[in-house]
């Protein structure tokens, strides 16, 4: 059987639980935990603000229903699809400078000290930087915290892809932690 | 070499779950025996932990104030959605029964662009002058909220004050002047008015404002303890009329 086929099975396995209705109030929940995906995946603190609010601005657009599904693991998928939509429309079109808004320089007491904002840039940066399939593992389990089941099912692969793709991904982080190149095998 | 690769995957697999604590425990002796009798994959399990603890203090990030407010603005849009659905349906209804004749008027929903058309209209009642210090006009209030002194803090003067009926909503409305320039600010009881689409909405100070223009004024909105105030002027810079609706007079306007 292929890796399409078991996943295949897998989302019929799932559709076939009861459907229930995604929480528009719990929603605030995890906006934490999706923002450091979104920053994992962008590479840029901004890129990743203006990716959680089209995310949650595309969930709350209508009711969803869910089936065997966590929220944080659907809205994963949904930011990781939002992800993809904005770099296919960013590759279409020239992107102009950011304006400046005076109106929302109000203190965030929530935002890190500089020194510590420049450490977790560069290590946001090297995770961005990392193959798709690579990022996208170590994304959902070590950066947002799903359980490798979670994971696999947010992005539609088996389990022990998850964990290869996470352990190729650990690997190459390390070795770019060290400043050196990787190793291992490339993107399967 | 095909079992060689699948070897090579499936140590890699135990390598993954033991760094980060999840390998099962019968499974886990094994592993560690065989990591023990290997330097190279000792090497490959620290490489793993060095990436699982550094990710792992990125636990630590937390979203921006902007963006989380950003979000709740969404949310708030998308409940007024489903409440204005839901009073459309009920507009419908309402309709049938007015077709049969049992009702005498109708109540639409009322929304940000008619509140603010009250601001063109004049002032039926003039505003007292508070005592010295006070942040709010005396005498004056909706929803028992108060309505902000101006005058010593903005330069804006309070000139009157009117009540109106719209939409089966009683509105309170005071008017400021300064330098030629006058501005009204309404207070809209009860639920939140609908979005208005393509708003801009912004924060200052804890309070999310939503911006737009109607019928050539800038108009903002926000909420005081879930009702809806309107501030609109026209000429008036946006930024000037986001500080005054933010402003809190040190406590005394409830928000």
């Amino acid at each position: 059987m292929t890796a399409s086929e078991h996943a295949l099975l897998r989302a019929t396995a799932a559709t076939s639980a009861p459907a229930r209705r995604l929480d528009p109030n719990h929603l605030g929940d995890h906006i934490d935990r999706l923002y450091r995906a979104a920053w994992a995946l962008c590479g840029s603190r901004e890129d990743a603000e203006d990716l959680v609010q089209d995310t949650y601005a595309r969930v709350l657009q209508k009711p969803r229903m869910l089936r065997s599904e966590e929220d944080l693991g659907y809205l994963l998928r949904v930011l990781r699809n939002t992800y993809f939509s904005r770099l296919r429309a960013a590759a279409r079109r020239p992107r102009p400078d950011p304006l400046p808004d005076e109106l929302d320089r109000v203190e965030d007491r929530s935002a890190a000290a500089p020194e510590t904002a420049l450490n977790t840039s560069e290590l946001y940066a090297l995770i961005a930087g990392l193959p798709d399939p690579f990022r996208e593992a170590l994304v959902a389990v070590d950066v947002v915290g799903l359980s490798y089941r979670e994971a696999a099912r947010a992005l539609r692969v088996r389990e022990a892809t998850i964990t290869t793709r996470l352990y190729r991904a650990r690997q190459r982080l390390a070795h770019a932690l060290r400043d050196e190149p990787a190793l291992d095998s490339p993107p399967d | 070499m095909f079992i060689r690769s699948r070897q090579r995957r499936a140590i890699e697999r135990d390598l993954a779950r033991l760094a980060d604590g999840t390998l099962e425990p019968g499974r886990r002796e094994r592993v560690e025996r065989k990591v023990a009798d290997s330097y190279e994959l000792q090497g490959r399990l620290g490489d793993q932990r060095r990436a699982v603890a550094a990710t792992r203090a990125l636990a630590a990030e937390r979203a921006p104030l902007a963006l989380r407010l950003r979000r709740r603005a969404l949310a708030d849009r998308s409940r007024t959605r489903s409440a204005a659905f839901a009073l459309g349906l009920s507009g419908v209804l309402a309709a049938l029964v007015l077709m049969l004749g049992s009702l005498g008027g109708s109540q639409g929903v009322l929304t940000v662009a008619e509140a603010a058309t009250i601001a063109v209209r004049s002032p039926t009642t003039v505003v007292a002058e508070p005592r010295d210090d006070a942040a709010t006009l005396p005498r004056v209030s909706a929803a028992g909220l108060p309505f902000p002194y101006w005058e010593d803090r903005f330069g804006w003067v309070a000139t009157g004050v009117r009540s109106d009926e719209v939409g089966g909503r009683r509105l309170t409305t005071v008017f400021y002047r300064s330098h030629g320039r006058e501005i009204a600010y309404t207070i809209v009881p009860g639920s939140s008015l609908p979005a208005v689409p393509h708003a801009r909405t912004t924060a200052r100070g804890g309070v999310v404002v939503h911006s737009s223009m109607e019928g050539g004024r800038r108009v903002v909105t926000w909420e005081r303890r879930g009702h809806t105030c309107v501030l609109s002027g026209s000429g008036v810079p946006l930024a000037a009329l986001v500080k005054l609706a933010a402003w809190r007079g040190h406590g005394a306007i409830p928000y």
